[in-house]
C-alpha cells in the first residue's frame, strides 16, 4: 500500500493501514518516548505549539494519537515528525508530563533507524563533520571580519569531525532498515532482547 | 507453652483436628492436585477427619461440618479453601452454632496464595500441603478465647462541620444519640453554605428550593442549633485523641483558647476536601480580576465583569483545572465541577441570550440522573461545547484571549473573552493527614482518607467513620449519602451499649518483661506504656497494655527480645509449630 492512496483515504482501516499494536511499545522502550500512555489526549500540547499556529498539519496531538493508534509506517515516513521546533512549549503545558518534546525526539529517532531521516540529515552532517559549523567558512566571511578588524577565524574541524564518528550516526544512516515494515521491526524488537 | 510465671510448659494437646479441604467448585484443582494432600494429611498427628468438598460455601456441606462438631467427631477446624477476609467470619459462626469457641477454628488460604497465583501444578500442590500442615500445626495448640466485654459512651464526634458532618449530627440526633459537631470556621455548612444554587435541581445549596441569595440562618442550620441532641461547636479544632472504640476522649479547642473535653463513643471524620488554588497553574492568567473560580462567580453580582461591572459578552468556562492530571498532583476526577460549570453556563446563558458562552471540555461528565438531560438542555439554549483543553489565557487590552485547539476540527482557536471562570477540582484539605494519623485511619494514594469499597467488610470496627469529600471529590448529594450511611454504622454502634472486643490482643508476660520498653515505640497504637510497681519491697518495671486500643498486630512480640510479651491466637509456640511444619513439607 503506497502512501499516495492511504493520502486520499479518511478511513483508517486497519487492514489498509497495517496498524501495529506493538508500536506505542516500541516508542516506550525508546529514550523520551516512556510516557506516551499517559497521554489523555487533551489537545493542550497543540493549543500552545508554535508551530501547529502556523501550519495545523504539524499537530503534537495528533501525531500522538497516530503512535498510539500503531499508525508506524505513515508516521515514521511522515515528513510532519521532523517539523518540531523542539521548542519545548509542549513539555511545560502538558498537564500530564507526556513530555511531548522528547517523545517527538524519540519518534525521530525510530525513524531514522528505519530509513527515514530528517530531510537533508546527511548534507547537514557532512558540513558538520568537515567544517565544525553549519554553515562553512569561506575567504569571504574573514574579509568581513578583517573590515571589522575582528581576528580572522579558521575551521578546526578535527575534534569535531571524530566526535561524529564516534556518535556511529553515519553507520545508522547507511545500514538502516527500508522499507518500514511490521515484520523488520519485529525482528529488530526479537535482537535486542 | 509460656505459663503466667514465664515457664515454659511443654504441651500435649488432646485435640481432634477435622481438615476440611474446598477446591471452590473444582477450580484449583487445575493447579492443585487435592487427592495426594488429602492422602498426607490424613496421617498428621490429632488429624481425626480429613474431607475434601467442591464448594464448601454450599449450606448441606457446611452443616456437615456443624454434625461432625456435634457429634463430637472434631473440636478443631481447619478449612482449606478461599480467602479468610471473606471466610474466616462465615466458618467462626459455624463453630459458634455447633457450640465450639470460633477461635478454635483456623483458614489455610490455598486460593489468593496458592492455585490462583501458581501454574507449576506440582511445586502449588507442595505448596498447598506446606499451608494446611501450617495451619494444622496452628490448630493443634490453639485454644478457646473470648473478648472482654467493654462499654459504648452513647455519644458521638463529629469532626467538620460541612454538609455531611451535619447530616451524620442530624441522623444521629434523629435516632436520639447525642453528638458534638465541631467546626473550624465560624459558621456551619462548609463550602455549602456559600453556594446560592446547586444543580440540576437550582436550589440552595444548604437547605431549600428557594435561591435565597445572602440568606444567613436557613432552616437546616436552624434545625440544627435547635435540636438538643447536637451541641455545635464553632471556631474550634479537635488538638488532642485518645482512646478507643467505645471510650475516646477528645480535646476540643476553641479560638480564644478554651478547652473542652468530651468523652465519646464513636468519632466520624468529616473534615472535606478544598479547592483546588489556580494560582498553581499559571497559564491559565487566575491574576487578571476578569480570571475567575466557578465559587467565585457565584458571588459575582450578575456574572457582571468584576474589572468594569459590564455584562461579559463572551464567557469561556475551562474544565477540569486542577484535576485528572498528574502534573498538578490530582489524577482524579473532581466529579462535581462539570455540572456545577454548565449550570452556570446555563444561568448566563438565561440572562444574557447575546452572551457567547464557550465550554472547553475534555470529556464532559454528566453521570447521574438528570445530569445528562441538563448537559443536552444546555446545548439547546445554544452554549457552545468545544472539547479540548485550553492551553493558555493570556490578557491582551482589556479582553482576555483563550487560547485552545477545537479538537473536532484540528484548529487552533483563539477567542477574546471578557470573563474566564476555571472549573476548579477538589483536593484534601491540610491537615487531613494529621488527623488520620492520630486516628490510625488509612490515607489513599492522594491524601484522602481512604474509601474502601463497601463491598468488603472492613477488617476491624474501631468505631471511627468517615463520610462526605474527605474520603474524595463529591457533590452534595453523595456527601449526605456517606454521611446517612457514617450515621447508620455509628448509630448501629451506639445502640449496642456494649461490645465485646476481639480476644486477639497481646499479653505481657511480666515475668520476663524487665521494662526494657523496646516495644512501646514500634506499637503504632499507643497501646503500651511503661509502669512501675512495688513487688516484694523492690521496684519492678513493666508494661501495661491498653486492651482497647491494641489491635493484636503482633509488632511488640516481634520486638522483645525476652518474651515479654506475646499476641493470642498466635502464641510464640503455635508460630514455631507453623515454621516447623513449613519445613518438614518441603
Ligand atoms: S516542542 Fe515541538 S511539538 Fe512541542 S510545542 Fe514546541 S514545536 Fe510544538
Ligand atoms: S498535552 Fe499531554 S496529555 Fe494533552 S494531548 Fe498533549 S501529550 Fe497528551
Ligand atoms: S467533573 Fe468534569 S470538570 Fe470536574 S474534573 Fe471531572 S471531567 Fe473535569
Ligand atoms: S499487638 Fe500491636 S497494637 Fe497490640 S500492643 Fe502489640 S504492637 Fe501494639
Amino acid at each position: 500500500m503506497t502512501r499516495e492512496s492511504q493520502d486520499q483515504s479518511n478511513t483508517y482501516d486497519d487492514e489498509v493501514l497495517n496498524l501495529d499494536p506493538n508500536f506505542k511499545y516500541e516508542i516506550t522502550k525508546q529514550t523520551g518516548g516512556e510516557k506516551l500512555l499517559r497521554c489523555l489526549q487533551c489537545g493542550t500540547c497543540a493549543g500552545i505549539c508554535p508551530v501547529f499556529e502556523v501550519d495545523e498539519r504539524y499537530d503534537p496531538q495528533k501525531i500522538i494519537k497516530m503512535a498510539l493508534n500503531g499508525m508506524r509506517k505513515e508516521l515514521l515516513s511522515s515528513e510532519l515528525i521532523w517539523m518540531c521546533s523542539t521548542c519545548y512549549a509542549c513539555n511545560e503545558y502538558c498537564p500530564q508530563d507526556v513530555m511531548v518534546a522528547d517523545l517527538m525526539c524519540a519518534i525521530q529517532n525510530i525513524a531514522t533507524r528505519y530509513g527515514y531521516p530528517a530531510p537533508a540529515l546527511e548534507d547537514k552532517i557532512q558540513i558538520l563533520k568537515y567544517h565544525a559549523r553549519t554553515l562553512p567558512l569561506d575567504n569571504f566571511d574573514n574579509k568581513k571580519r578583517l573590515k571589522l578588524k575582528l581576528p580572522s577565524i579558521e575551521e578546526k574541524p578535527q575534534d569535531i569531525t571524530q566526535i561524529i564518528e564516534n556518535t556511529g550516526i553515519e553507520r545508522i544512516l547507511e545500514n538502516a532498515l527500508t522499507p518500514v515494515t511490521n515484520e523488520i521491526a519485529g525482528a529488530v524488537s526479537e535482537d535486542r532482547r | 507453652m509460656l505459663n503466667d510465671k514465664g515457664v515454659e510448659e511443654e504441651i500435649k494437646p488432646d485435640v481432634k483436628i477435622g481438615v476440611y479441604v474446598c477446591s471452590c467448585n473444582g477450580s484449583f484443582e487445575k493447579s492443585i492436585d487435592i487427592e495426594p494432600i488429602i492422602d498426607h494429611v490424613r496421617n498428621f498427628p490429632d488429624v481425626v477427619k480429613v474431607e475434601h468438598y467442591k464448594h464448601l460455601c454450599e449450606e448441606e456441606e457446611l452443616e456437615q461440618i456443624k454434625e461432625d462438631i456435634k457429634n463430637e467427631i472434631v473440636d478443631r477446624v481447619v478449612v482449606a479453601g478461599c480467602t479468610p477476609s471473606t471466610h474466616e467470619d462465615i466458618m467462626g459462626n459455624i463453630l459458634e452454632e455447633a457450640g465450639l469457641n470460633r477461635y478454635l477454628y483456623e483458614h489455610a488460604n490455598i486460593r489468593e496464595q496458592c492455585s490462583w497465583v501458581h501454574s507449576d501444578m506440582d511445586a502449588a500442590t507442595e505448596k498447598a500441603m506446606s499451608i494446611i500442615a501450617m495451619a494444622i500445626a496452628k490448630s493443634r495448640l490453639s485454644e478457646p478465647l473470648i473478648g472482654t466485654e467493654i462499654e459504648i459512651k452513647p455519644n458521638a464526634l463529629v469532626i467538620g462541620g460541612g454538609i455531611a458532618g451535619m447530616q451524620v449530627s442530624l441522623d444521629l440526633a434523629q435516632n436520639g444519640f447525642k453528638s458534638y459537631l465541631v467546626e473550624r470556621e465560624p459558621e456551619l455548612g462548609g463550602r455549602t453554605y456559600g453556594l446560592n444554587t446547586t444543580y440540576p435541581t437550582s436550589n440552595c445549596g444548604i437547605c431549600c428550593m428557594h435561591d435565597c441569595k445572602n440568606c444567613k440562618l436557613t432552616p437546616k442550620i436552624e434545625e440544627f442549633y435547635n435540636n438538643p441532641n447536637i451541641e455545635v461547636l464553632t471556631n474550634s479544632e479537635v488538638s488532642k485523641i485518645d482512646g478507643h472504640i467505645g471510650n475516646y476522649a477528645a480535646e476540643v479547642r476553641n479560638k480564644i483558647g478554651d478547652l473542652k473535653k468530651l468523652y465519646v463513643g464513636t468519632i466520624i471524620i468529616s473534615t472535606g476536601s478544598k479547592t483546588f488554588d489556580p494560582n498553581k497553574l499559571p497559564e491559565y492568567g487566575y491574576e487578571n480580576e476578569d480570571v475567575v473560580t466557578i465559587l467565585e462567580l457565584e458571588k459575582l453580582h450578575n456574572f457582571r465583569r468584576p474589572s468594569d461591572g459590564k455584562v461579559p459578552e463572551t464567557v469561556n468556562f475551562i474544565l477540569c483545572v486542577g484535576s485528572r492530571s498528574e502534573k498538578s498532583g490530582n489524577p482524579h476526577c473532581s466529579l462535581v465541577c462539570c455540572n456545577f460549570a454548565i449550570g452556570q453556563a446555563r444561568e448566563i446563558k438565561e440572562l444574557y441570550p447575546n452572551t457567547n458562552v464557550y465550554v472547553h471540555y475534555m470529556d464532559i461528565r454528566a453521570a447521574y440522573q438528570g445530569f445528562e438531560e441538563f448537559y443536552a438542555e444546555a446545548r439547546d439554549m445554544g452554549i457552545n461545547f468545544v472539547r479540548g483543553r485550553v492551553a493558555k489565557v493570556e490578557k491582551i487590552g482589556d479582553k482576555l484571549m483563550v487560547r485552545a485547539k477545537d479538537m473536532d476540527m484540528g484548529i487552533l482557536l483563539k477567542i477574546k473573552s471578557d470573563l474566564v471562570v476555571l472549573a476548579v477540582g477538589q483536593e484534601p484539605v491540610e491537615g487531613t493527614g494529621q488527623l488520620a494519623k492520630m486516628l490510625n485511619q488509612e490515607l489513599d494514594i492522594e491524601g484522602f482518607i481512604k474509601n474502601i469499597n463497601p463491598q468488603y467488610r472492613s477488617f476491624e470496627d474501631n468505631g471511627i467513620y468517615s463520610a462526605g469529600c474527605v474520603l474524595g471529590p463529591k457533590g452534595i448529594r453523595h456527601s449526605i449519602e456517606d454521611a446517612k450511611n457514617a450515621a447508620m454504622n455509628a448509630g448501629n454502634l451506639l445502640r449496642k451499649g456494649r461490645i465485646r472486643l476481639s480476644p486477639i490482643k497481646s499479653r505481657v508476660v511480666d515475668a520476663n518483661c524487665d521494662g526494657c520498653a523496646y516495644c512501646i515505640d514500634p506499637c503504632l497504637y499507643n497501646a503500651l506504656t511503661l509502669i512501675e510497681y512495688n513487688r516484694s519491697g523492690a521496684i519492678k518495671k513493666t508494661v501495661e497494655r491498653n486492651e482497647g486500643k491494641c489491635r493484636g498486630c503482633g509488632v511488640c512480640a516481634a520486638t522483645c527480645p525476652k518474651k515479654g510479651i506475646y499476641v493470642s491466637h498466635y502464641r510464640p509456640e503455635q508460630i514455631s509449630a507453623m515454621i516447623d511444619a513449613a519445613l518438614e513439607v518441603a
